[in-house]
């Protein structure tokens, strides 16, 4: 390997940061694309499925077409406007929960006098996150019409974008380029699979778990619970706080173990069977390393780092090694067409020298 | 609707090429029904003299059958380019890909203008795990005609 090759891999490297840098800089331009491009991905394995059925051309995409008005429909009436209202609830419910909690926090520490309680910035600052996220639940139902724009657009053109991007692939690459695009693809689309639907099998047990023990607010701590679950060992752990906390507010301990073991139960489900036979062998990471990862994803994007920093470490790894495979065989095809030129050379010259004899 | 019709886009290329394709080697022994199956799966693609199909040292992941034009298969041996076999119409080649996980043994160098359709072993594993029977009728044949080219240096002794 040369050094010209370290040159073209490393600027290959700082391109894709540049790409990174900008979707995180333009982030809800990123949600529209990257999100439309994952229902894409999405609704095109349902029209193959369908293909295979034989239900092609109109049928099928009216029939997608109905199965995703109905998912959107339940999608904003059993879980948007819940939680949005869920939401609302909590926001004026927050500075008397907060209270509460400090009240609590003084009774301990006439106990365990290093307990500190909450200061007033401490609580400002939880009910001005609060009323944020909730300013945004506008931009969000937007960025789901974006989403579905953006779906509709790419499946307008669906085999006809396939085909226009294989043929600008040069010949003498054709092989190489399908087999490493298809790798990152396929392992990018099983890996957001899988950990979606680890996600929302998380959030079914806590959601249907926590109302089953009738704990407030359910679907919105199953939500927070499913998102927090994608950080590596801490999420759980934060999932139980509020659960714990509401149940002593209330000072109910039978709710309170309940809730434990409901998490708990989550989390031996996705230890033993989720991890085990969904995600295993796409996060093939070292746990120290797992550690790094998150810390330095929350250091740098706050909670939203530590949630996405494993997914975007198996989803850069992939790129990257697709990357090196490419311009490996890059390399290897022009020393090869450098030795062809030398023998195509060789061989004129070697036949101009015989009409040369012929002809003397 | 008619404008909404049109968004709709049908399999442009190779369904025009099925009457060729059912007269390759490969292909001959799959119903006409099968045919349509595999060709959802293939890629058609048009080469130029002098192009590469694939190079020696790649990782192989398709097979190539030609419908129109010749394929050259050589291999770099000591500094030197050595041509070992001429494939014309209706031939097959690259099949070792989509059976073993080594790298390519020769380059495939295009010797006049081609029609090369492509079936990369992912799209063929698919095809196996979506219509069984197909898949495994198509590496039969495949074994079947791997089976004969290595046994024909042994009768020329």
């Amino acid at each position: 390997m040369n050094k010209s090759f370290y040159t073209i891999f490393g600027s290959g490297i700082l391109l894709l940061g540049v790409i990174g840098f900008l979707l995180y800089k333009y982030w809800l331009i990123s949600v529209a694309v990257i999100g439309g491009f994952l229902v894409y991905l999405i609704i095109d394995k349902i029209l193959e499925i369908l293909e295979r059925k034989k239900i092609n051309g109109v049928l099928a995409y009216l029939l997608i077409g109905l199965f995703f008005s109905i998912t959107v429909l339940a999608g904003i009436l059993f879980i948007a406007i819940p939680l949005i209202g869920q939401l609302e609830a909590l926001t004026g419910q927050l500075p008397d929960l907060l209270s509460d909690v400090n009240q609590m926090i003084l009774n301990l520490q006439k106990n365990l006098p290093f307990v500190l309680p909450l200061s007033e910035a401490v609580k400002e600052k939880a009910v001005s996150s609060l009323k944020l996220l909730l300013s945004h639940s506008g931009s969000m139902l937007a960025s789901i019409f974006t989403v579905s724009l953006m779906a509709i657009t790419l499946l307008a053109s669906r085999k006809t974008l396939k085909q226009r991007v294989l043929e600008k692939i040069p010949n003498d690459y054709f092989e190489v380029i399908v087999s490493v695009g298809h790798n990152i693809v396929s392992s990018i689309q099983k890996f957001v699979f899988a950990k979606s639907l680890e996600t929302i099998i998380i959030t079914a047990i806590y959601g249907f778990g926590f109302w089953a023990i009738g704990l407030p607010l359910p679907l919105l701590l199953a939500i927070v619970g499913g998102m927090l679950n994608l950080i590596p060992y801490l999420g759980p752990l934060l999932t139980v706080v509020p659960v714990i906390l509401i149940a002593l507010i209330q000072d109910n301990y039978a709710l309170l173990g309940l809730g434990v073991l409901i998490v708990l139960i989550a989390r031996v489900i996705d230890d033993a069977i989720l991890q085990t036979y969904l995600i295993g062998h796409f996060v093939d990471v070292h746990p120290f390393m797992v550690v790094l990862i998150t810390l330095v994803g929350g250091e740098l994007m706050g909670v939203i780092g530590l949630v996405i920093a494993i997914p975007l470490y198996v989803i850069s790894k992939t790129v990257i090694l697709g990357l090196y495979e490419y311009l490996r065989a890059v390399q290897r095809h022009e020393v090869y067409l450098k030795e062809e030129e030398r023998q195509n050379k060789h061989n004129s010259r070697e036949e101009e020298h015989n009409v040369h004899s012929q002809v003397f | 609707m008619k404008q909404l019709l049109h968004l709709i886009p049908e399999k442009p290329d190779l369904r025009n090429l099925k009457r060729e394709l059912q007269e390759t080697v490969l292909f001959k022994p799959l119903s006409s029904a099968e045919l349509d199956d595999v060709i959802n799966y293939a890629q058609l693609r048009q080469f130029k003299k002098g192009e590469h199909v694939f190079f020696q040292g790649d990782r192989g992941s398709a097979l190539f059958v030609i419908l129109k034009g010749e394929v050259e298969i050589e291999r770099l041996t000591k500094g030197k380019i050595v041509p070992l076999a001429r494939l014309s119409e209706g031939m097959f080649f690259g099949e070792l890909a989509l059976i073993y996980d080594t790298p390519r043994t020769a380059t495939a160098v295009v010797t006049d203008d081609s029609l090369i359709v492509s079936l990369f072993k992912h799209d063929l594993d698919k095809l196996s795990k979506h219509y069984p029977a197909l898949g495994d009728k198509m590496l039969s044949i495949i074994k079947v005609i791997l089976e004969q080219r290595l046994a024909k240096p042994v009768k020329r002794k």
